[in-house]
């Protein structure tokens, strides 16, 4: 075992103007963004909007990586300890008129998660949180929540025309030997992080 | 003789619970038995911030239970205890904080040079009197 602690980033330098990961971008001031903070949801369906007005956030659970570790018992419990299923803000609920600990449904067009539901201020208003990474047999009521969401990466979502051309350009790509990555940033499809995950929530019956 | 410490730096502490797991592990203790655990500072539940959004805060402190051996083992093996050694934001060190020079002496002095102040585990606590927090602020 080596003395000192292996650092991964010893002598790294990032493409930034100070050279370090710059949680505050002194550059981006002017632009009244030098923090990275929430931005809505890339959603331009107004109708959907009305239908479904809460975003549902399947956050990472830092006792977890994605479903890495799930299965044992300490940090089960720890995961668990800090929420076990949505989480909403007291002023979200307040509007819905939920009390902390009732059964509800968190639903939209693709399923329904039955869970109980859980207060807390870590929650933006308008959100509804559950953690990611649980499995299909840790929701025994209903669906998973992975369920509610939509990639707006697939081709279907971003128009007709790249779900008949999509398949066919990433196979002359791949065979060109041009890395996955670089597609995504071309422009030709939207980033992978942006998801259709609208819902609402009531009480369940 | 020496005057072994464990030294906490409470900003570097994200609340991970590496330090709880590893010595749990380590030293095969019973499904819910933990040496030390990992306090959350908030509003009372685990990972549960105080205020009302979007004015949060919260932290951690990791707290040494009388049960903590300070790994004597390994440190007459001239090892580090396995929380510091398995600390992933080296929020822990472990030393000799009256020899000068030492790792931890120096820390000690950075760490007061940026006006952060030393503050001992609460006697309810239970906690091993080794430990010192370096927190900031009042």
């Amino acid at each position: 075992m080596p003395a000192e602690p292996y650092d991964n980033y010893a002598g790294t330098t990032f493409n930034t103007k100070s050279g370090k990961i710059e949680f505050y971008a002194a550059g981006m001031v002017p632009l009244g963004a030098a923090f990275a903070d929430y931005q809505k949801t890339y959603i331009h369906d107004e109708e959907t909007l009305q239908k479904y007005p809460l975003h549902f956030y399947p956050g990472r659970h830092k006792y977890f990586m994605q479903s890495q570790f799930t299965n044992v018992p300490e940090l089960r419990k720890l995961a668990t300890a800090t929420q076990t299923g949505v989480a909403l803000n007291p002023v979200t609920a307040a509007e819905k008129g939920l009390e902390d600990g009732d059964l509800v449904e968190v639903f939209n067009d693709r399923g329904v998660v039955k869970v109980p539901c859980h207060f807390s201020n870590f929650i933006q208003p308008g959100m509804a949180h559950l953690w990611y990474a649980y499995g299909v047999q840790d929701y025994d009521l209903s669906g998973p929540a992975t369920i509610l969401g939509a990639n707006q990466n697939i081709d279907e979502a971003i128009d007709p025309v790249a779900a008949t051309w999509g398949p066919f350009w990433r196979g002359v790509k791949n065979a060109s030997g041009m890395p996955e990555a670089l597609g995504m940033s071309s422009g030709e499809i939207a980033n992978e992080t942006i998801w259709d995950v609208l819902c609402d929530i009531r009480r369940a019956e | 003789m020496t005057k072994r410490t464990i030294l906490i730096d409470a900003e570097r502490c994200t609340g991970c619970w590496t330090c709880a797991m590893v010595c749990h592990v380590a030293n095969h203790l019973e499904e819910d038995e933990y040496r030390l655990h990992v306090e959350t500072i908030g509003s009372g539940g685990l990972d549960e911030p105080a205020g009302e959004f979007p004015n949060l805060s919260m932290s951690w402190k990791p707290v040494y239970t009388k049960k903590c051996t300070l790994c004597a083992d390994r440190i007459a093996d001239g090892l580090e205890p396995y929380c510091v050694r398995n600390c992933p934001s080296e929020a822990l060190l472990h030393g000799d904080l009256v020899e000068e020079g030492s790792k931890i002496s120096k820390r000690y002095k950075e760490l007061q040079a940026k006006g952060r102040r030393e503050v001992k585990p609460f006697p309810w606590e239970d906690s091993r009197p080794e430990v010192i927090y370096m927190v900031k602020g009042e």
